[in-house]
């Protein structure tokens, strides 16, 4: 004990160690987003020292994140290796205490179908009522073991549900979400190459919904779905509906607080079935037929992320608070150099008067003809414009094109050098 | 308008009102008493204080969270910002323990959230991916544990390591890789891709 207390005292004259508890707590706060790293990153803090243990152990928002991670390699270990995992999980409850805001993953991505489900299942049956938000990322096969737990989901607030592999029948899914008592749920998410029946939803309660490779047959359904989607906040997914735009029965899908649409690929749920007065920022991903959009209907539009070729259809549009606009160049360089000809980018950009921001991402330029227009349309904008910024996410022989745009308009160019940095658009809400 | 600011050892510094605002402790002061009198910042010295008022001029149009607009398109541009960390807060950032730990010290106090939350993700950022051994170095710090306690902790950490090495294995496509790397159908494989939001 006396060389505990020598060894406190020369703690006490380390830097880190005038800090007050809150603080140290407050860094800890700022753990690694990535599950696998705040393992190792929780491990390493409570491990240091008595003092960062206790802080450690005394902040239950650490401890919050749980996973449950058999990872099963052969039949023979995964019995040891649940057993483990499910200890693991036993520590994050016990130092997460009573508190119900558990972010539980459920990671059962096993090629086969020998998860253990009568070790796991009668776990989570015990804990499951304290989550406020699941996200289960499995295989197809282990679906059916976890079907005693649709009844206990009461609480849940967020669900993401991600499915790998291929499905072999296409009714497990939504015996899954089929609740015994509604769900009240705030943000819905599901992603897997499956056809969904409705489950048991409160769709007038959700803010934020996601759907990626899910079948939405038949039409109609769907459909009646969204019209109950009445307070939905963001919109994405690719929605694939049908090939051909679908004419509504009951007139355009109302969403009155719609901030955020993004859509994988514009062709599957057109926009212009969509009335959304309050959407502010629409991502389009991938190419597709093009359609007139009707631009009125998103009057207060501020930020647009699109695919160049649409990028005349878009511009040409009345969009009198656009503020910010992200070009992906990966078509074909000749459609690069159409949108971006002189006088043609300056003269479209012109009625933006709120524009502030434009983000490039070009990484399909061989030609040196091509990326000289576009310099020289950069610089001339740059120089119309004396409020816009311009990002850039390009190939080095492009960024050293436009190296002299940086000692030109200092601060106004910025180089992106790891896309995956930025935070999805998603996050910001 | 000016608004002086003094530091613990005396030190005076003058600084634009707009600065001076990023402050949230000093933003409630201007609006209750206005900015006639010196604001005496007893826990900030002066080298603190001028790194400080250093990085909140360079942040000077950020939006505060006292605005009125603080929602929506500002809330999300600020977020935006702090999820990415620019090059410049970087380098500002890039400073000796002692002076980092006074520099998130003052955030508090002062009530500068985006500084705080530089400081502190700097820190963490630091700690992030090293062994025990490795922070305890790194901050000079002893290992104050029991012998008992340390055998306890060991056991624990190596169920922790454990489970790290088996994801990190896991992600690099070992044995438990996720079966979206079967092979899929075309139209199939589309559909499932997660794209880029």
């Amino acid at each position: 004990m006396a060389a505990r207390r020598v060894r406190n005292e020369s703690n006490e004259t380390t830097p880190i160690y005038r800090l007050p508890n809150e603080m140290i707590c407050e860094i800890f706060k700022h753990l690694p987003k990535e599950r696998w790293a705040r393992h190792k990153f929780l491990a390493s803090i409570s491990g240091t020292s008595s003092l960062w243990r206790h802080v450690a152990l005394c902040t239950p928002s650490l401890w919050s994140t749980i996973t449950l991670y058999p990872s099963c390699a052969s039949r023979s270990m995964t019995k040891f290796r649940t057993l483990r995992a499910i200890d693991m999980v036993r520590i994050y409850l016990e130092r997460v205490g009573s508190t119900i805001s558990i972010d539980l993953w459920l990671d059962f991505r096993v090629p086969t179908a020998i998860l253990p489900s009568d070790l796991i299942v009668p776990f989570l049956l015990r804990n499951i009522h304290r989550c406020e938000s699941l996200t289960i990322q499995a295989d197809w096969c282990n679906i059916p073991g976890l079907l005693p737990l649709s009844g206990y989901l009461h609480s849940l607030r967020n669900l993401k549900f991600r499915m790998e592999g291929l499905s072999t029948s296409t009714q497990t899914t939504p015996h899954l979400l089929h609740s015994s008592s509604e769900l009240h749920l705030h943000s819905l998410s599901i992603w897997g190459f499956m056809q969904l029946t409705w489950p048991n939803i409160h769709w007038e309660s959700l803010s934020h919904l996601t759907l990626f490779g899910v079948g939405m047959r038949p039409y109609e359904l769907f459909e009646t779905v969204l019209r109950r989607c009445t307070n939905l906040i963001s919109l994405q997914g690719d929605l694939a509906v049908m090939d051909d735009p679908p004419q509504l029965a009951l007139g355009r899908i109302e969403f009155p607080c719609l901030t955020l649409l993004a859509m994988a690929q514009f062709s599957y749920f057109p926009l212009f079935l969509i009335r959304a007065p309050q959407l502010l920022h629409l991502r389009i991903r991938e190419s597709g037929p093009r359609y007139n959009v009707d631009f009125t209907e998103f009057p207060l539009l501020r930020t647009i992320v699109f695919p160049l070729t649409h990028y005349r259809q878009f511009l040409l549009e009345t969009c009198p608070n656009l503020a910010a606009v992200e070009l992906l160049a990966e078509e074909p360089a000749a459609d690069i150099l159409k949108a971006f000809a002189p006088d043609s980018l300056e003269a479209n950009m012109m009625p933006y008067p709120a524009l502030a921001r434009i983000r490039l991402r070009i990484h399909q330029i061989g030609i040196p003809a091509f990326r000289r227009t576009i310099w020289t349309s950069l610089e001339r904008i740059l120089h119309q414009r004396p409020h816009l910024s311009l990002e850039i996410e390009a190939t080095p022989r492009f960024i050293d094109g436009v190296k002299d745009l940086f000692s030109m308009f200092p601060g106004r160019v910025r180089v992106v050098e790891d896309f995956a940095e930025e935070p999805p658009l998603s996050d910001l809400f | 308008m000016i608004v002086s600011l003094v530091s613990s050892d005396g030190k005076l510094y003058q600084v634009d009102e707009a600065v001076a605002r990023r402050s949230g402790v000093i933003y409630t002061v201007l609006e209750d008493i206005g900015n006639q009198k010196p604001i005496p910042l007893l826990n900030v010295p002066s080298h603190v204080l001028k790194q400080v008022i250093e990085y909140c001029e360079y942040h000077r149009t950020d939006p505060l969270p006292q605005d009125a607009e603080w929602s929506g398109p500002a809330r999300a541009e600020l977020v935006r910002r702090k999820a990415v960390v620019s090059d410049w807060d970087k380098k500002f950032i890039d400073c000796d323990q002692t002076l980092l730990f006074e520099i998130i010290q003052a955030a508090s106090y002062l009530d500068i959230k985006p500084l705080l939350d530089l400081g502190c993700k700097t820190v963490a950022n630091m700690m992030t991916g090293k062994s025990v051994e490795d922070i305890r170095a790194l901050f000079h710090i002893e290992n104050d544990f029991t012998p008992e306690e340390e055998t306890a902790m060991q056991v624990e950490r190596s169920e922790f390591e454990s489970l790290y090495n088996i994801m990190i294995k896991s992600m690099a496509g070992g044995v438990n890789a996720p079966v979206t790397s079967l092979p899929i159908p075309g139209k199939a494989r589309r559909r499932l891709r997660a794209p880029h939001y």
